[in-house]
């Protein structure tokens, strides 16, 4: 069964009033809503409470839901939404620090050491750059969304998307540059 | 032959590159040490990127989540017969009119006959009272229900935003 058609299945179960399976939906999507979150807040508990509050409300709006439509981009626009809401809610000083990126990275003891350098080096980098372009990296990379399902879920055309993932992800070399000190300069 | 762009070397590593470009691409690589030290950076980078784990949130996350959500079920769930009582009420009041005003002019008006009874029932009682009570009662019943259609088509429009 396909990944949709296991979450449409769960919504059914919902719907004929099994209580369970709004547990099931969670621990099927929790881990990507709270990354989404996180990459966007750079804030663990901010995360957590975002990530939360975009459950509730795709529990309360299931009923409404359109079974024809992929619930992961549906419910993926509500994650997006509200991890920006709590975005304009954050107080400047509320960010991540390069301790709480060291002390997250420590936490995954079955990477290799290089990997994990490498994904510190990543996560910091990330924190540094703007809530639209960790959106456009983050949706593009977990989980492989199309440019045309990110563009449904941030409701901004795919070419404009296009646009916005090249030179996210350009700032990002230019930001990794900068921590690792490298010689490298731009050819450009 | 120019070099690659930014987003020329981006549609490389998506895999979306024109045949064109990948063959300019295999030239500057032999070619441009540069060129070859700057593509394998943001290769690296989308490797990197592509394999970054999801984080997890704490432990703690689904309990407290399915108890934030029991929480708000039991806070919005109305039991039926608040539901239906604006239009139970709203109905009979309904009835009740029709009852006097419609009915009621229909009855006998003679002294003989069945309707007498109800005549004189209506005789005793004070219609202008009846119609200040019942007609604002029912334009606030009126007005509860359509803010009650207007408050939940509001909210599932809402709940789809």
């Amino acid at each position: 069964m396909n990944e949709n058609l296991k979450d449409i299945a769960i919504i059914e179960r919902i719907r004929t009033g099994d209580k369970s399976a709004y547990r099931d939906l969670v621990q099927r999507h929790k881990d990507f809503a709270f990354t989404v979150a996180y990459r966007i807040l750079n804030h663990r508990e901010e995360a957590e409470e975002a990530a939360q509050d975009a459950f509730m409300q795709a529990f309360a709006a299931l009923k409404d839901f359109n079974q024809t439509a992929k619930f992961t981009t549906w419910f993926y626009r509500i994650v997006f939404n509200a991890a920006l809401g709590a975005k304009r809610r954050q107080k400047p000083t509320e960010t991540i620090t390069e301790a709480h990126a060291l002390a997250y990275s420590v936490m995954d003891t079955t990477q290799g050491v290089h990997k994990k350098e490498r994904f510190t080096q990543i996560q910091r980098a990330l924190a540094q750059l703007s809530p639209d372009d960790v959106t456009m990296i983050t949706l593009f990379y977990l989980k492989e969304h199309s440019l045309e399902e990110i563009a449904e879920i941030t409701a901004i055309s795919s070419e404009t998307i296009k646009v916005k993932l090249h030179r996210a992800r350009k700032r990002l070399a230019e930001v990794l540059r900068t921590q690792l000190g490298a010689e490298v300069k731009n050819l450009y | 032959m120019n070099v690659l762009t930014n987003d020329e070397i981006f549609d490389l590593l998506d895999g979306i590159a024109t045949a064109e470009v990948r063959q300019r691409h295999q030239q500057w690589l032999v070619i441009d040490e540069k060129y070859r030290v700057y593509f394998n950076e943001l290769r690296e980078l989308h490797e990197g990127l592509a394999v970054l784990p999801l984080e997890s949130p704490s432990l703690a996350f689904e309990t407290k989540l399915m108890s934030k959500w029991e929480t708000a079920q039991s806070i919005y769930k109305v039991p039926l017969i608040l539901k239906t009582l604006p239009f139970v009420l709203a109905g009979v009041m309904i009835l009740l009119l029709i009852g006097t005003f419609v009915f009621g002019g229909l009855q006998p008006t003679t002294d003989s006959g069945a309707g007498n009874m109800y005549e004189d029932f209506l005789k005793n009682i004070d219609l202008k009272m009846i119609r200040d009570l019942l007609l604002p009662i029912n334009s606030l019943l009126l007005l509860l229900i359509i803010e009650r259609l207007v408050k939940n088509r509001w909210k599932r429009l809402w709940g789809q935003a």
